[in-house]
């Protein structure tokens, strides 16, 4: 029996312990003991919802408590649960859900690197970003840690060249086995990580991953030295390709937790970039697909239309990449869509779709690219849904999710998105899907050019009270972006996390490599989009002097 | 000259001297003994085969054993020797192969503990005296008597690691299938004697009418007797099992002389005692490429080295017994010039085989005393510590899969000369020949790199040294064989045409018209030609030109590239298994028809056999016992149906 | 005559030696041209050949000289094919040899480029080689067919009575000469059937280890093998004779290697698995070709 409304849902939810209703966010505090995977597996597995991640917050300034939230999506709600695990300063343990939940998995052990909370009964408790050499019991994120401290080097470093890295991941059985490294450095990978494939003749029998190579600290400099207007900036660089999308969610939890109310023209004019970053970052993605399957001409067709995509962005905010428009409240004033740039924007779309169908259609129903992309790298529908994934990815699978819908954000309240759903499962689902929601964006982005009003741009932001959450969320071309907020004093950040939703989505593939060819791994791996800076975000470490080096802010923000 | 007439008997003296010793001395003297008597009447052996091959002597003896009251009876007391070129070319190749092999296993033999030397030794001579006698004997009785005493001395060699579970095995499944075929023999011989001679044993008197029943069925039964020996498909699942089991030098003389006397009495049968039909040619053709489709097919699967070399014998015989087939085929339709190209191929791809397959499982033997390993999946890596063995392998295996102008592909090609040309059926066999030709040179890719090369591997490098230089020269003088008889192919040819003079004078008389032979050249009539000693030249003229101008600098030095990530190398290595997987998934029919063959024909039947055979040699342990009890019995079984 | 074929042969071999990498720059600028690019300059695989034969060789396989020896000899197999088959010049030193031995010989020189990608111990070389191997014996199965069907049809093996095997015009000639054209471009490997490179899978597959001077010789050899295959289905085609070797016979190697191209530029890469059905099932109509052929058609 799911409850029918909120109120019912309080007061299943009172079985676990406290939940508060505040706005949007239900926080369920004082779980009683021992009901903790009941009730994740009640919100994640029974309501329908899903879990998006998990944040560690050194609050020890606030309420002399470390906290974890874990935070769950309830879609039919309107609701985001967290479900708040404070963490006794002296002795921080609290209890692992990645049991119930597996897309938990890296998100509790990211709190254990950076917090350093521990979580009991976690299946793989090893590190997960911090190097190898990295000293122990010193967590960054921790409030007294300072953001320019320089660390003593390492004597491991040496070693750590000479031998393989922590070997403690890898399964005694796959000794037998080959080992065929991909990555860092690999044609199919257009960024580094490393996947480890085993082989038994060219079938995949199992396979890992070692991501967060080009961790860069950005959390922790936002919190100590950027004020609420830089953090924008800051957050468009997380990303090469959708890092508009990262500014605007951003945006979205800040002016959730101090309750700004955005003018539409700003929304609609954030809808229309997202939505240009979208059909920009699916070109790239259908080249790179295409290029991956062999299929060279495929690859620069794609290319050459992004191209197009590009130079429309340049002339609408004045970069190909990086728009820069956002800011808390709204969007800056020289990012205004003017009447000339409408009729613009309305004609090179008209060109890219003529083309794009041109080409594309006949492209995916080529044999060799059906062949090759059909039954290969199959996600369930359960398998999906037990490490939560998103985006396009999720839809390909059969799981109805869009954040542009179910918890619609900026235009799309307005009007109506189109979500294409795939039960097949497979790559070829995954490029429908994408396939199809270039056509949907254009669409969209021409009727949200209809109707865009004549408002101010931005909302004024003099005052932003202390302790307040917020949770921006947009849908990313790779699916659900989830920034989370608690504001500070000094007009600056006390926590911020930023989740791309390849964090979610690179956990099942390896799932997905298990038992097929490996001619197919790259195609597999690229499947979901994965963009790893995305995901790799946030402590620069200069491997050879193992010095920790903190980032400048002078160079990203741009002059305003 | 009085005493040249008499060195047919050297072989038999040193060998017989040998058991004779080895069966009172033990441990290590026994095997030296054994050795140098074994080398002395190999070398007497080749010189024999000089003498009969070169310069056309002739040995014909009859021994009166002893006097028979009864007429009937006196045919059995007579012990007839002909050494005629058929015989002097196999006793060539016993010669060869089991003075090399001997040389080999002076060293080899080392690795196993001294205890039962004496026992292997003895056997040891008496394998290569029993392959001798039952090429050189001329009387069906006594080349059945022989017959048996080359299995049981053999499957004491097969099963000489007594300690080991799966050698014991091998042993009785060897010893009991070709027991078997040796009763199809000695039935078909029964009756070729008894119902169809007159109780005439010599082989000069031996006809068989294959055109009417009775004596359809005998040479029917006679060629079922001698393929289960050959290994021939269906009748080939012991092979793979005996063949590694034994010591690798007995491997090489079990791989490249031993499965090759049946091929001696096919041709005598087919080319002497009765003059086969049209009939007789498809079957043994069909055979014939059955037989290397499945063995090359199954060694792809392969990954301990000498079971795959033992998988790849089946297939090599397969090319063989084609060749024989194609030549009787080609002769009931009076096509004499390919007929002999294809008797040719036959003999010449006998002799090479039998030096290729020497020299790899010697090799593999090599490698095994070096590492102690036969898996392919563990190996890896050995050129740098084993170089002549490395070496030896290399041109072995290049050889074995056909690669010009060694000697592997003449004898490839002239099969493929005598099938293309022929048309019909046999045209169907020579494109299946050279489709699997590829798959055999699949197969020593594997071979070769899976041991020698990929500088990783799961083992420690550090005790490996190269094996002593009587064991490493021993392989490389087969490889310089192997080179030479491709090279040259006047030189088996010289050996060969011999033969076909006497066996087949009509089919002698058209090749010589219209074969070419010069000393690097073959040419058939206006159809087809080769010239191995022009490639030769070229590429022994451009690879030390472009050594000179292209290699010469060692190359700046680099870790394996892994993408830029810290695996263990002993974590990359591609084991033999995984190699052509996909490859063995497509092409799978072909192992099911052979498994399916496997089941129905030869599982269930030799597996009861097998089971009873143990019984009785629980009972008798004794090697002589055992001799004396099958002699026993093979004696009352001819008597009593002759009386 | 022998003195004269065997000039014949070296002026065919200089021939096929030179206009390989030609051929290969005539392609890269007509794909380019069909993907909406410039493109280089045709001269351009000369340029990166002569570049990497400037540069250092780096090694990492421990059996060094098999590991660099073994791309000499590859090409040095190339190089005895391009001596006996007819080309530019008609004429050759086919008096040492025939059709089976062309075969061979093109395998052969695969053989050994193949043991030095293996004994580089790299896992995606080995894996890359696997590849090669395993399609080229599949291959390897309808170029037998083929070869069966031409000593079929002329009764010989024989390079001279052999070419041009269009002398006889039959239903099964024609189909096999088509057949032969597919597996040509299989053996070319190109991009349907180019696995055992696969730059976004294997990253170059067998070639990964080799650098400089002998990755030059093994790009040089591909280009060389792919021309050596193409001239061997041309001269199946056209007459023996002086004239059409010399004019036609370049318009058709060039406009066979344009229209292969064109064909690549529209393909995706296959699976090992999925390319070697694809020529099993070819080798199966070959088989039909044969008996067509058996029953005198």
């Amino acid at each position: 029996m799911r409850p029918r409304n909120k109120c019912e849902l309080m007061t299943n939810l009172r079985r676990f312990g406290e939940p508060r209703l505040r706005g949007k966010y239900l926080f369920i505090s004082r779980i009683k003991s021992g009901r903790l995977k009941d009730l994740v597996d009640y919100l994640h597995w029974r309501l329908g919802g899903y879990y998006s991640t998990s944040i560690g917050v050194d609050e020890r300034p606030l309420d002399g408590y470390f906290h974890v939230y874990h935070v769950f999506v309830l879609e039919k709600y309107g609701v985001y649960v967290l479900v708040d695990l404070p963490a006794n300063p002296g002795h921080p343990v609290v209890e692992s859900i990645t049991p119930i939940v597996p897309a938990a998995n890296w998100a509790e052990r990211e709190i254990m690197d950076f917090i350093g909370i521990k979580f009991r009964a976690h299946p793989e408790p090893h590190r997960l970003i911090l190097p190898d050499d990295w000293p122990d019991n010193v967590y960054p994120l921790r409030k007294d840690f300072p953001y320019d401290e320089k660390l003593p080097t390492s004597d491991k470093i040496a070693k750590l060249v000479r031998e393989s890295p922590s070997d403690t991941w890898i399964a005694e059985d796959s000794e037998d086995h080959t080992a065929i490294p991909v990555g860092p450095y690999h044609p199919a990978l257009h960024e580094p990580e490393y996947f480890e494939l085993f082989v038994e003749g060219e079938k995949i029998v199992d396979a890992r991953y070692k991501g967060f190579m080009v961790h860069r600290g950005i959390e922790k400099i936002a919190e100590s030295r950027l004020t609420y207007n830089q953090v924008p900036f800051i957050a468009e660089r997380i990303c090469g390709i959708c890092g508009f999308t990262h500014s605007t969610a951003y945006c979205q939890a800040v002016e959730e937790a101090a309750r700004i109310d955005v003018p539409e023209r700003a929304e609609y004019i954030r809808s229309i970039l997202l939505e240009i970053e979208r059909i920009h970052s699916h070109f790239l993605w259908m080249g790179v697909a295409f290029h991956l399957l062999g299929y060279d001409t495929g690859f620069m067709i794609m290319w050459r239309l992004r191209e197009s995509i590009m130079d429309l962005a340049e002339k609408l905010t004045g970069s190909r990449k990086m728009y820069g428009a956002n800011i808390v409240g709204g969007i800056r004033d020289k990012w205004d869509i003017k009447e000339e740039k409408v009729a613009l924007i309305n004609d090179t779309l008209g060109k890219i779709r003529e083309e794009y169908l041109k080409y594309v259609p006949k492209i995916i129903s080529m044999e060799e690219i059906k062949k090759r992309t059909r039954g290969v790298g199959i996600l369930s529908r359960s398998d999906a849904r037990k490490y939560s994934v998103l985006g396009p990815h999720a839809r390909a699978s059969g799981i109805n999710t869009d954040v542009r819908r179910y918890r619609p954000y900026a235009a799309y309240k307005y009007v109506d998105v189109e979500i294409p759903v795939e039960d097949d499962g497979d790559i070829y689902a995954r490029i429908i899907i994408r396939h199809e929601e270039i056509i949907a964006s254009i669409d969209l982005i021409h009727r949200l050019l209809d109707n865009i009003p004549r408002t101010h741009l931005h909302a004024d932001t003099d005052y932003i009270p202390e302790r307040r959450y917020g949770i921006g969320c947009t849908e990313a071309p790779r699916g659900e972006d989830l920034h989370f907020v608690i504001t500070g004093k000094d007009n600056k950040l006390y926590r911020w996390r930023p989740r791309a939703p390849t964090y979610n989505n690179l956990l099942s593939v390896p799932t997905m490599l298990r038992g097929e060819h490996l001619a197919d791994a790259p195609i597999i791996i690229a499947s979901i989009d994965p963009c790893f800076s995305c995901t790799d975000h946030i402590v620069v470490v200069d491997l050879r002097s193992g010095r920790r080096r903190p980032l400048r802010t002078g160079g990203l923000v741009g002059g305003r | 000259m009085t005493l040249l007439q008499y060195v047919f008997l050297l072989p038999i003296i040193f060998l017989s001297v040998s058991t004779v010793l080895t069966f009172y001395i033990r441990g290590r003297t026994a095997s030296i003994i054994s050795s140098i008597l074994s080398l002395a009447a190999c070398l007497s052996m080749l010189f024999l085969s000089i003498n009969v091959l070169l310069y056309s002597r002739t040995y014909r003896y009859d021994f009166i054993c002893w006097p028979f009251p009864s007429h009937t009876m006196s045919n059995f007391a007579v012990f007839r020797i002909n050494i005629d070129t058929l015989s002097a070319y196999f006793i060539f190749i016993i010669g060869l192969i089991g003075a090399v092999a001997t040389i080999y296993g002076l060293k080899y033999i080392n690795k196993y503990s001294a205890e039962h030397m004496g026992f292997f030794s003895l056997n040891y001579s008496l394998f290569i005296l029993s392959m001798y006698m039952t090429v050189i004997v001329s009387d069906l009785f006594w080349f059945i008597v022989f017959w048996e005493l080359m299995t049981l001395s053999s499957q004491f060699l097969v099963s000489f690691e007594k300690e080991k579970k799966r050698a014991i095995w091998a042993g009785y499944k060897y010893f009991t299938v070709t027991k078997i075929g040796s009763e199809f023999i000695i039935i078909g011989s029964l009756i070729a004697v008894f119902v169809l001679n007159n109780f005439n044993t010599s082989f000069r008197s031996i006809s068989i009418n294959a055109a009417e029943p009775l004596g359809f069925i005998t040479v029917l039964l006679m060629f079922m007797g001698l393929a289960v020996k050959a290994a021939v498909v269906p009748f080939h699942t012991w092979l793979p099992d005996a063949h590694p089991e034994a010591p690798s030098h007995v491997s090489a003389l079990l791989s490249g002389v031993m499965i090759k006397v049946p091929i001696y009495m096919m041709i005598r049968l087919f080319y002497e005692f009765t003059v086969p039909g049209l009939v007789w040619g498809i079957m043994v053709s069909t055979v014939g490429v059955a037989t290397l489709t499945v063995g090359a097919m199954y060694a792809l699967k392969q990954t301990d080295s000498k079971r795959l070399l033992a998988y790849s014998s089946i297939e090599h015989i397969g090319y063989v017994v084609l060749g024989l087939g194609t030549s009787l085929l080609l002769v009931s339709l009076k096509n004499y010039l390919l007929a002999g190209v294809a008797l040719i191929a036959c003999l010449y791809h006998l002799i090479n085989h039998a030096l290729f397959k020497s020299a790899l499982f010697l090799t593999a033997g090599s490698v095994e005393y070096a590492t102690g390993l036969r898996d392919l999946n563990r190996l890896g890596g050995l050129a740098k510590y084993m170089p002549y063995t490395a070496l030896a392998a290399l041109i072995a295996s290049l050889s074995i899969s056909g690669i010009p102008p060694f000697n592997g592909f003449a004898g490839k090609w002239l099969v493929y000369c005598s099938t293309f040309l022929a048309g019909g059926l046999l045209l169907v066999y020579g494109v299946l020949a050279l489709f699997i030709s590829s798959v055999t040179s699949a197969n020593f890719i594997k071979y070769f790199t899976g041991i020698f090369t990929r500088n990783i591997s799961r083992i420690n490098a550090s005790v490996i040294r190269e094996v002593p230089y009587s064991m490493s020269l021993s392989q490389l003088v087969l490889c310089i064989l192997c080179i030479v008889f491709g090279v040259f192919p006047l030189v088996p040819l010289s050996l060969i045409l011999p033969v076909l003079g006497v066996e087949a004078p009509h089919i002698y008389d058209v090749v010589s018209r219209s074969v070419s032979i010069n000393i690097g050249y073959i040419g058939i009539g206006s159809f087809a030609h080769f010239y191995p000693l022009v490639i030769a030249v070229i590429l022994s003229t451009f690879l030390p030109l472009i050594y000179v101008v292209a290699v010469r600098g060692r190359g700046s030095r680099y870790e394996l590239w892994t993408c830029g990530s810290l695996v263990e190398k002993r974590r990359l290595l591609y084991p033999a298994r995984s190699y052509y997987k996909d490859f063995e998934e497509v092409f799978g029919e072909i192992y099911s028809v052979g498994d399916y063959l496997y089941k129905m024909i030869v599982g269930i039947i030799p597996r009861k056999v097998c089971v009873a055979f143990k019984r009785f040699v629980g009972l008798a342990d004794d090697p002589v016992i055992m001799y004396m009890v099958m002699l026993i019995i093979i004696v009352i079984a001819l008597l009593v149906v002759g009386v | 005559m022998v003195w004269l074929n065997t000039l014949y042969g070296v002026l065919n071999a200089c021939f096929i030696l030179l206009v390989g990498p030609l051929i290969d720059g005539v392609e890269r600028r007509i794909r380019a041209r069909l993907q909406n690019r410039r493109g280089p300059s045709i001269l351009q695989t000369w340029y990166d050949l002569v570049k990497l034969f400037r540069k250092r060789a780096a090694r990492t396989g421990v059996p060094l000289t098999l590991f660099r020896l073994s791309v000499y000899t590859g090409f040095a197999y190339l190089l005895i094919v391009s001596l006996f088959i007819p080309s530019i010049l008609c004429g050759g030193m086919g008096f040492f040899g025939d059709l089976i031995l062309f075969i061979y010989l093109l395998s052969s020189s695969k053989v050994f480029v193949l043991i030095g990608g293996y004994s580089s111990g790299n896992p995606y070389a080995s894996i890359g080689s696997t590849r090669e191997v395993s399609l080229s014996m599949a291959s390897e199965l309808v170029l037998a067919e083929i070869i069966a069907l031409i000593a079929l049809s002329r009764n010989s093996l024989l390079l001279n009575s052999v070419f041009p095997v269009t002398a006889v015009l039959r239903p099964s000639v024609l189909i096999g000469l088509g057949i032969l054209g597919i597996i040509t471009y299989i053996e070319h490997s190109r991009l349907p059937f180019e696995i055992g490179e696969a730059e976004p899978e294997l990253a170059g597959g067998y070639t990964i280890e080799y650098a400089g001077r002998d990755l030059g010789f093994i790009l040089w050899s591909n280009t060389i093998r792919r021309a050596l295959l193409t001239t061997f289905l041309i001269d199946l085609i056209i007459p023996l004779d002086v004239f059409y070797h010399l004019v036609i016979y370049p318009v058709l190697l060039f406009s066979i290697m344009i229209v292969f191209t064109a064909i690549e530029t529209a393909c995706g890469r296959l699976r090992i698995d999925i390319s070697l059905k694809h020529v099993k099932k070819l080798s199966y109509v070959m088989w039909g070709v044969i008996l067509l052929a058996l029953i005198g058609y």
